[in-house]
């Protein structure tokens, strides 16, 4: 009796599996039949576009309701989507399940080539005028930096935002220096004396910095001796390099002398004055600590460098870099790239931009163009920043994250703790990076 | 014997004392929260009883957004929440009392798997069949897809059920006896006796919903049917919200508030659910 | 113990506590039973046919084969995915930290609420215990991010509790830096967040308890404890079991504190979970495959958990 009823249940069970699976597998089907149903009446597919969301939206909103102005038939229908970690697994699941938008914003070049790898993404230098879109912004120079493996170029950047070192020029002063230290035995010099005025650090690097900051602080680093590497977009990291392990000595003696701390909240740059430099500031920063401290007097320069390199004029920076893409089985990729087109050759939306978000576009005529020579006059800082975008590049490897993951583990955070000596971590690291690449 | 009461008093006391100190922990980080939804960034670590420094800044920033559709939303969400805690209610209680006072064939397999479904998180991936189910059936941007798939819950049928095996089998034995059904004794005697288990999942439950993000961004495809959740994290916070502690505090006020105030307006049910547990000492 | 047979014959007066259930179930009976059973849980297992168990079914596959969501090759690996997790440090470090965050946690949640639910059970002053019971359920009422940036500036270095802290031990206290006590903060904050809600479904099972085997218990000379050993304990052991399993499986719904406190489980995995791993993988790896199995992991592993707590505390659930 009782053997029967699970039996019953079974079947129940499998029964009603069934027209489950046949609604899964209609699904195909069914949405190109009833979502293009209703659009067949009306005059045309609308073109959908996500935006990245907060500010990134408000001043994408400018550009495209001018745009709806001018084109009243064919508006483009907008909405953000939610920024922060899951945005990538939001616009995947459209993806996955044919309802993505046309365009989608808010892309990190490494994700885009993810997508443009399983071929959901169209090529964007192969549409009409791209070349030209590009020359007209000058911004030649960047493509090889968001070139994917087979040589197309799938994501147009919005932003484009060096990082930098940020100091504070009273401890600047304090410590006797009337500009920021430029060697790495001048920048110890620098916190030696910073930490005899009590309390205080002289770098906040991140003892468990997330991936993406890693990320800066090694490149920004790197660059910041070596010009202009491409090399390390294999593998994003080059721990052989003298470079490199001068990099990581410097922060190994940081951790033990205490020119940096593990208490990473007691140490915060833009809240308390008790930090000689922030490691890594996008162009937002300065903004951010000038909302916390009015007061603080900032500098910004490049990274210090080794001793053997003795100079950090005309270096190279890592930049942070997001953009937009077109979805390829979305139609109205015509459409699409029409909008786009006509978005990014108006400079005064990449004005917007700066003025609601202080992040900067992608275009190396920022000092000198006039549409932005108001904006740099009244916005202090920014200057450095925008002087600093043609000589940075955001560094591409396929799987950052992991790389990036791996070295947090094998080298960043040992070395914080001071669990290993630099030449363990340097090896364990390369180690762990290899593990990834053979993958 | 009058030493033992005067300890007895003592006791009494010290115990008052204890339970409203844990009240105070309990109540603290909210004034906290509300004062620093208060500030202005650059004041935001400045003491917390320094009340001269205190504006609407946040609150102003943020109702200044015409795309936050603030009443749309907030019907949106209460219309959601409300519908799915209904539900919810309804068929955890009968579901779980068949479950804990009726004997039937098969109930402890399915005791078993209500368990193990509660328990176990499955493949963390699910959501996305679910969300496939909805597309296909062209269900995005409605209140069906806001709620159907959430009108059940393991883990109330689960509260309920445990909950009901505390009631004396008599009562429900001697209502069968003067011609009851098994739904009026539902109605009439269980649910009224468990109110404090109700009043408890009907939080959570509608809690749940309030502050659900994932899904709605998944299936919300028009401003109009967004939720106020939804609409805050899109339009408010967005990228740059970790810099911007005071409007992220004024955030969350906005989106206690509600709830707060539920909670407020049915606290009584909240009580005597509770003190209708002490009412079964017969 | 002379009490227990007065509590035995209470439990006779008032009605088959538990043993009843058979008694209705004879004979012709039972059939009409079985079916009014089943028409009340029709709703309930046709939904969930639809809405768990078929999703979850069909993505269980998934965890055997190394994809992402859209990647249109879907390379089956069998159990490399569960296998590969196993080897990992993360893995270690997840039991590791499961094991110190449950020796923290789980007896002071315990005691802190079943000692908040006995002492309101004996206010008598109805207002004051109703404040008293709307309190303690407040922290319920954030989202698990709002409360973690309220506790992030409670535990901030330079808080007046970490400040005090200091001064009493003579060293600097980094309260999400340190590896050894990284998640001492963390189980505080939850067991604020769960105390007052467990207090709250103890006390509703406390208070339904009779009075009079209380008295009778008292007649028969019992003292406090052994009355709550022998009365309390018992009569509220399911609702005492819904709450150790609730605390038991805190540690897999743990995800917001790291999150937003530790950048997802630092300082050298030391505040790792598996709701973290899972995050991590899905999310930021967008190895759907691998976390998948993770997840069945996790799922797996706190249902025996549940089981073996129902073998050992619980008396029937």
């Amino acid at each position: 009796m009782k053997r029967k009823f699970y039996l019953c249940f079974i079947m129940l069970i499998i029964f009603a599996l069934i027209p489950a699976s046949v609604f899964a597998g209609g699904q195909a089907e069914g949405t190109s039949e009833t979502a293009e149903k209703p659009q067949e009446s009306a005059v045309e597919k609308p073109l959908t576009y996500w935006t990245a969301g907060g500010d990134f939206y408000k001043a994408e909103k400018i550009a495209i309701d001018s745009f709806n102005k001018k084109n009243p038939d064919s508006p483009v229908i907008y909405n953000p989507i939610p920024a922060g970690s899951s945005s990538e697994m939001i616009i995947q699941t459209a993806i996955a399940t044919s309802t993505a938008p046309t365009i989608t914003a808010n892309l990190e070049v490494f994700f885009a080539n993810f997508l443009a790898e399983n071929d959901v993404l169209v090529a964007l230098d192969t549409l009409p005028g791209f070349n030209e879109l590009v020359k007209s912004r000058s911004s030649e120079g960047f493509m090889d930096s968001i070139r994917s493996a087979d040589g197309h170029i799938y994501v147009l950047p919005q932003m484009w935002t060096p990082a930098l070192l940020l100091y504070d020029n009273v401890m600047l002063k304090k410590a006797g220096f009337d500009k920021p230290p430029v060697t790495y035995s001048e920048f110890n010099e620098f916190a030696s004396k910073v930490i005899e005025m009590g309390d205080c650090i002289a770098i906040d690097f991140d003892p468990i910095a997330a991936w993406w900051k890693l990320g800066y602080y090694w490149h920004t680093f790197y660059m910041s001796a070596k010009g202009n590497v491409q090399e390390l977009s294999k593998d994003g990291l080059d721990t052989k390099s003298d470079v490199s392990v001068a990099f990581v000595e410097f922060v190994a003696n940081a951790f033990k002398k205490g020119y940096a701390s593990t208490d990473r909240d007691r140490y915060k740059f833009n809240q308390h004055s008790n930090v000689g430099c922030m490691a890594c500031a996008g162009s937002g920063a300065p903004k951010g600590v000038m909302a916390m401290r009015p007061d603080a007097e900032l500098t910004l320069a490049p990274p210090p460098v080794p001793d053997f390199i003795g100079t950090n004029e005309g270096s190279w920076v890592d930049a942070s870099v997001k953009g937009l893409a077109i979805i390829k089985n979305s139609g109205n990729v015509e459409k699409a790239w029409e909008y786009i087109k006509w978005r990014f050759s108006n400079p005064e939306f990449d004005l917007e931009l700066m003025n609601k978000t202080s992040l900067l576009p992608m275009r190396s005529d920022l000092m000198e163009n006039p549409v932005f020579k108001d904006y740099f006059e009244t916005h202090a800082y920014m200057d450095v920043f925008a002087d600093f975008v043609p000589r940075s590049h955001s560094v591409l490897c396929p799987d950052k994250y992991d790389i990036y993951n791996a070295v947090k583990k094998a080298l960043w955070e040992p070395i914080a703790y001071q669990k290993k000596d630099v030449n363990t971590a340097l090896r364990d690291a390369e180690i762990a990076v290899q593990a990834v690449l053979a993958k | 014997m009058k030493s033992k009461s005067i300890q007895d008093n003592l006791i009494g006391k010290i115990v008052i004392c204890l339970l409203l100190l844990w009240s105070f922990i309990n109540i603290y980080p909210y004034f906290y929260l509300v004062i620093g939804s208060l500030k202005q960034d650059r004041d935001f670590y400045t003491s917390i009883l320094n009340f001269k420094v205190l504006t609407f800044d946040s609150y102003e920033k943020m109702f200044a957004l015409e795309e936050l559709h603030f009443i749309r939303a907030l019907f949106n969400s209460l219309f959601v929440a409300g519908a799915v805690t209904l539900a919810t209610l309804f068929f955890s209680a009968i579901t779980g009392y068949a479950i804990s006072k009726l004997d039937f064939k098969g109930k402890s397999f399915i005791a078993n798997f209500i368990i193990f479904q509660w328990i176990f998180t499955g493949t963390g991936v699910g959501f996305i069949v679910v969300f496939k189910l909805m597309v296909s059936l062209n269900l995005l941007s409605t209140y069906t897809a806001l709620t159907v798939p959430f009108l059940m819950s393991a883990w109330g049928v689960f509260l309920f059920s445990q909950y009901f095996k505390t009631i004396p089998m008599a009562l429900i034995e001697s209502a069968r006896i003067e011609g009851c059904s098994e739904f009026g004794i539902i109605f009439r005697i269980m649910i009224p006796m468990s109110k404090s288990v109700a009043a408890i999942l009907g939080v959570f439950t509608f809690m749940g919903r309030w502050n659900d993000l994932l899904w709605s961004i998944l299936v919300i495809r028009k401003p109009h049917m967004m939720t106020l959740n939804l609409s805050i994290a899109n339009f408010v916070l967005g990228g740059g919200g970790r810099d911007k502690p005071g409007l992220i505090f004024a955030a969350t006020v906005i989106l206690t508030l509600p709830l707060l105030i539920l909670f407020i307006i049915y606290r009584k049910q909240f009580i005597t659910g509770i003190s209708i547990g002490g009412g079964l000492k017969l | 113990m002379v009490f227990e047979n007065t509590i035995n014959s209470l439990k006779e007066k008032y009605g088959g506590y538990r043993k009843n259930v058979a008694a209705t179930g004879s004979g012709k009976g039972l059939k009409k039973m079985t079916l009014i059973a089943w028409i009340i849980i029709m709703p309930y297992i046709l939904w969930n046919i639809v809405f768990w168990l078929y999703p979850n079914i069909v993505s269980i596959p998934i965890a055997l084969f190394e994809t992402s969501l859209i990647s249109a090759k879907a390379v089956f690996v069998g159990l490399d995915n569960f296998l590969d997790f196993f080897k990992r440090e993360e893995f270690r470090m997840i039991m590791y930290n499961m094991i110190r965050f449950g020796i923290i946690y789980i007896p002071l949640s315990l005691v802190i609420s079943m000692m908040l639910a006995l002492m309101l059970n004996s206010v008598k002053n109805v207002a004051l215990k109703s404040f008293l019971v709307i309190s303690y359920f407040l922290p319920n009422l954030t989202a698990g991010v709002a409360y973690s940036v309220i506790f992030q500036k409670i535990f901030d270095p330079h808080s007046f509790l970490t400040k005090a802290i200091s001064t009493i031990t003579g060293t600097n206290i980094g309260w999400f830096s340190d590896t050894n006590i990284v998640l001492i903060p963390m189980a505080i904050m939850i067991v604020w967040k769960s105390s007052g809600y467990y207090a709250l479904l103890l006390l509703a099972n406390i208070s339904s308890i009779p009075d009079s085997y209380h008295e009778a218990a008292l007649i028969d000379g019992a003292g406090s404890f052994t009355r709550f050993w022998k009365i309390t304990l018992p009569m509220i052991n399911p609702t005492f079991v819904i709450v150790v399993i609730f605390a038991v499986t805190t540690f897999f719904g743990m995800f917001a504190e790291p999150l937003m406190l530790t950048e997802g489980g630092g300082p050298m995995l030391a505040s790792y979970t598996f709701k973290m791993e899972i995050f991590h993988q899905i999310y930021d790896r967008m190895a759907v495959g691998y976390g998948a199995a993770v997840s069945l992991v996790a799922g797996i592993m706190s249902y025996v958990l549940v089981l073996l707590i129902k073998k050992f505390v619980g008396k029937e659930v």
